[in-house]
């Protein structure tokens, strides 16, 4: 028995002493890298993201809101605080970020569309929190919101089983290789695409989507709204154009867009639905069923700053 | 709780530590953790499972007993009957009440009468396909006098709830398993160490192989009517290797487990995916559930015993109960009638007791007639694994005619990699190694008692160490044992 204990000692201290290498090269290159949402995370947890006019949501924030015309026609400081897969628990996490590092905006163009309210439980590219743990006040906006479990608290080292692309990430910034230079400007990148309609195939051959506001989201984002009221931050709903095709795929897309228009009657404020406007028609706008491309994130940002400086608030934007 | 979790991890070396602790005082005391640990693993999913299990240990204790004093043979089979009946009784209630009424109202509308019958809201306890078996070996075996009954009700639910094996199998048998626990264990190195290697590739299997192909057959399987030919192809041969993996991988960690506390547990796959006929194939897949058929169904209709017919009629009633076994869904059943008509060609040309030895033909490499019949036999199980993992009949029909329908962009791919659904590369590559690693082992290491049995090799610890590592890169996206629903 002594012998097996010590022999089960050996290779389990053998394999973490591995693992915790591995863990620190992966963090320590994480954190210089600027693939997906790296760069975005370091800036604005390092105060480097100040801003006067913040944007906020998931993917349809980052390559709908144009921070280049925005600062321009706006005459103002923009940033683009979107990110990938983000339902709005990891976007209020991102907005704590934010508001702990930096003084609060004036105006946030808050993005909302069919997954702002979705419950998702999957952590999206989690690598992109474990990063920067030695945040502590970032380690414990992530407890709070579940996106740490417990094995991640306990025994930190495994926090990149099966993230082959994250330990690929880290390694090659941590030895110099690459850090993956991103192309966004102040978080925004367009994406100079045609229209892909492979996925949309799919969506209308399952069981349509059904959209459902998860109660918990809900509850945070009007926190949320309060949150903003607090600080006086002039807090703009926007629903950003999809393409049309979506009300044949969503059951009850109307729901959602009611929704938000409900909350901005409650609370009073502004709220621009584009969701079905005049660009949704137009496959040239897009690159998918629910993301503009280049041209079609110009158009859209061109009209929204004017609407908004005009404060314009209505429903569905036509010609 | 599952294997492969944080949960697990705590509670096994705790149980392990304790069980050998007891050891030094008495056996009864050592079983009855082992029987305390195992309700608190089954409880882990569901308390109210516990109380399932309890009336099957129960019942069979308690009619073991009975046979045992009782000669008269109206009796005795009433006591028998009255096994299956709660036995088969809770499967059938808890797995296919909902399947048998929504048949009936299938039927009878088709029919074109209206039928509306009732339907069970309730959860299927995890494992009572195995435990339920498990203990109705016991009451069967101890009818026909193949084993005394036993005294001790410790031993005897420690038999039923060992918990390496509770949920998902081997199925043991009595004579078997119920033995070592009424005989004192004393820890054995050599027996611990292989334990620890069969649950290091059992968790190979299972977390690289079978949960990075469940990434890869998922998207497949999911969007198959916008897939090419090849793509289906790829589906079903992923899904082929998760099965295995999975199933094997859980084995694998369920044996070694149970070595740990010094019990030997029955192997349940023997390289099945080397087998070179269906009649093989079947030899070398889920042993434990194809003896249970075998020696409580196909023997006592039969076997093959009585003529061609006969043998066909008794074949054909195991592969469709087989084929039930495993879900109330008529894809199961399906899949089973498919597995007889593969058989039957066999046990006409008596050829069905080919290949008995499952040891590699000489050589490096198997020769071209060997390799060939590999093959073609893999082709057919991988066609049979459509149908086992369609949701429906129709699916399944529908799958296999596109897989097999040739057109102009019959290897087109791209469709896997597109859209927001778009499959990882990483997923895919690690799955495809997981797989090479996994065929070339256990290819060179055919005959030995398992694909790690590398007890003496120099630079093993390196083998140790590789895997553990890959392990933690290559885990796939899902975590439950597939074999757990049944």
């Amino acid at each position: 028995m002594k012998q097996f204990l010590i022999k089960i000692a050996l290779y389990t201290a053998i394999i973490v002493v591995l693992l915790v290498a591995l863990h620190l090269a992966v963090v320590s290159g994480l954190r210089k890298s600027e693939f997906g949402n790296l760069k975005e995370w370091r800036e604005i947890l390092g105060g480097q993201a100040t801003a006067k006019l913040l944007i906020q949501g998931s993917s349809r924030a980052w390559v709908h809101y144009d921070t280049r015309l925005i600062d321009s026609l706006m005459h103002t400081s923009s940033y683009n605080a979107g990110m990938d897969g983000a339902p709005f628990d990891i976007q209020y996490i991102r907005w704590k970020a934010y508001l702990a590092n930096h003084q609060a905006p004036e105006v946030i163009f808050q993005n909302v569309d069919l997954d702002l309210l979705d419950g998702n439980e999957e952590v999206f590219q989690k690598y992109q929190y474990l990063a920067f743990l030695n945040n502590k006040a970032f380690q414990q906006l992530l407890v709070e919101h579940r996106i740490l479990d417990l094995s991640d608290r306990l025994f930190p080292f495994t926090s990149f089983m099966g993230q082959p692309q994250a330990i690929k990430i880290g390694v090659e910034a941590f030895l110099g290789i690459t850090t993956h230079p991103s192309s966004k400007y102040k978080g925004f990148a367009a994406h100079r695409l045609s229209w892909d309609g492979t996925n949309l195939e799919i969506l209308r051959t399952h069981p349509p989507r059904e959209w459902v506001a998860d109660a918990r989201l809900k509850d945070l984002f009007v926190r949320f709204i309060h949150e903003c009221k607090a600080h006086n931050i002039r807090l703009v709903l926007v629903y950003a154009p999809v393409h049309t095709i979506l009300e044949d795929v969503v059951v009850d897309f109307q729901g959602s867009r009611d929704l938000y228009r409900q909350l901005a009657e409650e609370y009073q404020l502004e709220y621009y639905d584009y969701s079905l406007g005049d660009l949704s028609g137009d496959r040239k706008n897009f690159y998918n069923a629910t993301h503009l491309n280049a041209q079609g994130s110009s158009a859209f940002t061109r009209r929204l700053v004017e609407d908004v400086s005009r404060k314009k608030s209505i429903d569905t934007v036509k010609n | 709780m599952l294997f492969n979790s944080l949960e697990f991890t705590l509670f096994l070396p705790l149980v392990f530590a304790i069980y050998w602790l007891l050891g030094s005082f008495t056996l009864k005391v050592q079983n009855a953790w082992i029987v305390v640990a195992s309700f608190f693993f089954y409880g882990w999913w569901d308390m109210r499972f516990l109380l399932l299990i309890t009336i099957s240990i129960a019942t069979d204790y308690g009619i073991g007993r009975a046979l045992a004093t009782v000669q008269d043979i109206q009796k005795r089979k009433f006591l028998l009957y009255l096994s299956l009946f709660v036995n088969l009784g809770m499967l059938g209630v808890f797995k296919y009440f909902n399947f048998f009424v929504e048949s009936f109202q299938t039927a009878f509308t088709l029919m074109g009468v209206n039928f509306s019958g009732p339907s069970l809201s309730i959860i299927l306890p995890v494992g009572i396909s195995f435990y339920t078996f498990q203990t109705l070996s016991y009451t069967i075996d101890v009818y026909k006098g193949k084993i005394p009954a036993t005294r001790d009700w410790v031993a005897f639910s420690a038999f039923v709830s060992f918990f390496p094996q509770l949920v998902a199998g081997p199925i043991e048998r009595a004579s078997h398993l119920l033995p070592q626990f009424a005989s004192p264990r004393k820890f054995d190195y050599s027996e611990a160490t292989d334990g620890m290697r069969l649950i290091l590739w059992g968790f190979f299997k299972k977390m690289v192989v079978a949960d990075s192909s469940a990434v890869v057959v998922n998207q497949i399987f999911g969007t198959y009517e916008h897939q090419s030919g090849a793509v289906l192809v790829l589906g079903a041969l992923f899904f082929s290797f998760q099965i295995y993996g999975d199933f094997s991988g859980y084995s694998d960690i369920a044996i070694g487990t149970a070595r740990l506390f010094g019990i030997r547990l029955m192997r349940n796959f023997n390289l099945p995916y080397f087998s070179r006929d269906i009649a093989e194939f079947w030899r070398n897949w889920h042993i434990s559930l194809t003896t249970w058929f075998r020696d409580y169904v196909y023997i006592p209709l039969g076997g093959s015993r009585a003529g061609q017919l006969l043998t066909a009629r008794n074949t054909l009633i195991v592969f469709l109960v087989s084929g039930f076994w495993h879900g109330a869904n008529w894809t199961f059943v399906l899949w089973g009638v498919y597995h007889a008509l593969l058989f039957f060609p066999l046990m006409a040309l008596k050829l069905n007791r080919t290949h008995l030895e499952r040891n590699k033909p000489g050589g490096l490499l198997a020769s071209a007639k060997e390799g060939w019949k590999m093959l073609a036999t893999f082709a057919l199980v991988a066609v049979g694994w459509i149908i086992f993992r369609s949701a429906t009949v129709t699916d399944a029909l529908h799958y296999i005619s596109r897989m097999f329908f040739v057109s102009t962009d019959y290897f087109q791919f791209s469709t896997l990699f597109a859209g927001a659904t778009a499959l990882s590369r990483y997923t895919l590559f690690f799955a495809v190694i997981g797989i090479v690693i996994l065929l070339i082992t256990e290819w060179l290491q055919m005959g030995k008692e398992h694909a790690l049995a590398i007890a003496g090799v120099k630079y093993r610890g390196f083998v140790y160490v590789f895997l553990l590592v890959f392990i933690y890169i290559a885990k796939g996206g899902s975590s439950a044992f597939i074999y757990f629903q049944f």
